[in-house]
């Protein structure tokens, strides 16, 4: 994780529309390479996390955003948007990088 | 226009971070000494297949429908983890990176399968006949053609992370990919494999894209889907992911040992063969990566797409290629040979494209061009 501070996200109105006032938990989601060695990317997910240790909180425009230990690059600018039209909406995490897995 | 309804673009930057991330923690130990570790798996392979053929020869007896059982259960090995992973419902963000994945379907497809069958071909066939016989040649050339209708769908990710890639384009691309292979792989390999004079039966072609893309993919599918609806997908990240991530390298090695305990006698006649087979492979892999990263340059798109999109063209579905490999032409084919070259010079030469990119990333775009403006 980056030693700076993780910074609160900005939420898109389609993204708060999706959650309709649940909070959203943003955590590394793990990929493994078929030659070694593994990525995790930023994933945003409707609900709270189970285990809260370490986990950043926030609450933005009257959204709970929890934010994993592991994101890496949330201490800029960083955006929970969606992607997707009608019920294949799905959140999406912009300006966060990927982490080694 | 209400902000961040989607429709409202606004350019904004990327994150913070601006170290290069460490490429030994990114590939860890078996990434980073991959050409090591396949080096030894022909040493030890063919070290098996001369000074104890039983095992080789025993295991060949366990075939059902010409297929051989201990070959598909190591290939399944291989390539189910890398399938279960495939985020398919990413593919609802096509539209938020178009250019990028333009330039990169484009590559992949229809530009990367036929300037692989062009060089493999000149070098294999033309510049290198006085060293290799036109049969063992022709078997080359299929392995190669095979490499090349098969991009990378895994490793990308760890390309993208040693790039500082955007990984919703990454997440996208990928789904993307694996989607397309499912309809252009076996047309691609027929369509180059007949012009290569190489007789290849449409069912044959079949059985494989059956056996080693659908089959491990609706496997992946389903085992995905049941494992997020019934433990979560916070376990199936960091349990069962974590879990399975050791398989796939398991699966290529012990593989490899099998393929070459086959092999043994092509690699001891012809061990100036796999330098020979590189030399195309290398010059593909690098074109490819030029070609896809100067028409990004040309398109000014941002770095964060334009590195990640250029090396998923020039990356490889290795485990994808050594199956369809072994299925069509045998174990101790020239074909299965060359798609394990294209593992052997893999790591070193991706490696060699990042940091390229690395240190080209000045010459584009470092803010997206297309970023929805935050809501206030």
């Amino acid at each position: 994780m980056s030693d700076a501070a993780v910074t609160p996200p900005q939420l898109t109105a389609s993204a708060r529309a999706l959650l309709a006032g649940r909070p959203v938990h943003v955590r590394p989601s793990r990929r493994h390479g078929c030659c070694g060695g593994a990525a995790a990317v930023p994933v945003a997910e409707p609900g709270a996390p189970e285990l809260l240790d370490g986990v950043e909180r926030f609450e933005v425009s009257g959204t709970v955003v929890y934010v994993d230990p592991g994101v890496v690059g949330a201490d800029g600018s960083w955006t929970i948007d969606t992607d997707g039209f009608a019920r294949w909406r799905r959140l999406v995490v912009l300006g966060v990088d990927l982490v080694a897995g | 226009m209400s902000p961040g309804d989607g429709s409202d673009l606004d350019a904004v930057t990327t994150s913070g971070t601006a170290a290069e991330p460490s490429t030994a923690a990114a590939l860890g130990v078996f990434g980073r000494y991959l050409t090591l570790w396949v080096a030894l798996a022909i040493v030890v392979g063919v070290a098996l297949g001369q000074w104890l053929p039983a095992i080789p020869d025993t295991l060949s007896r366990y075939e059902y429908a010409n297929v051989s059982v201990p070959v598909a259960i190591l290939i399944w090995a291989m390539i189910f983890p890398m399938m279960v992973q495939i985020d398919f419902g990413s593919i609802v963000g096509v539209r938020r990176e178009p250019r990028g994945l333009v330039v990169t379907t484009v590559v992949n497809w229809l530009i990367k399968p036929f300037t692989m069958f062009a060089i493999a071909w000149f070098f294999l066939l033309v510049v290198f006949s006085p060293f290799i016989e036109e049969a063992l040649a022709r078997e080359y050339l299929a392995g190669a053609i095979l490499l090349g209708a098969a991009p990378c769908t895994a490793m990308v990710f760890v390309w993208s992370l040693l790039v500082r890639g955007d990984p919703a384009y990454t997440l996208v691309q990928v789904s993307l990919n694996d989607l397309i292979m499912l309809v252009a792989f076996a047309p691609i390999v027929v369509f180059l494999l007949g012009v290569s004079d190489i007789a290849v039966p449409w069912d044959t072609v079949a059985l494989s894209v059956v056996l080693y893309i659908v089959i491990p993919l609706a496997a992946g599918y389903t085992t995905r889907l049941w494992l997020l609806r019934r433990k979560g997908s916070v376990w199936f990240d960091d349990v069962f992911m974590k879990r399975i991530g050791v398989v796939t390298p398991t699966g290529l090695i012990l593989t490899l040992v099998l393929l070459f305990a086959f092999q043994g006698e092509v690699i001891l006649d012809n061990p100036f063969h796999i330098v020979l087979i590189a030399v195309p492979l290398t010059i593909q892999t690098v074109l490819i990566f030029a070609v896809a990263y100067r028409w990004m340059h040309v398109w000014k798109i941002r770095h964060a797409v334009a590195a990640p999109g250029a090396l998923i063209g020039a990356s490889n579905f290795f485990e994808l290629a050594v199956a369809a490999a072994i299925a069509l032409f045998g174990l101790q084919s020239g074909a299965a040979l060359a798609t394990v070259v294209g593992v052997l010079v893999e790591v070193p030469l991706m490696l060699a494209l990042v940091r390229y990119a690395n240190r080209t990333r000045h010459q584009f775009p470092n803010t997206p061009a297309t970023r929805p403006r935050p809501a206030t």
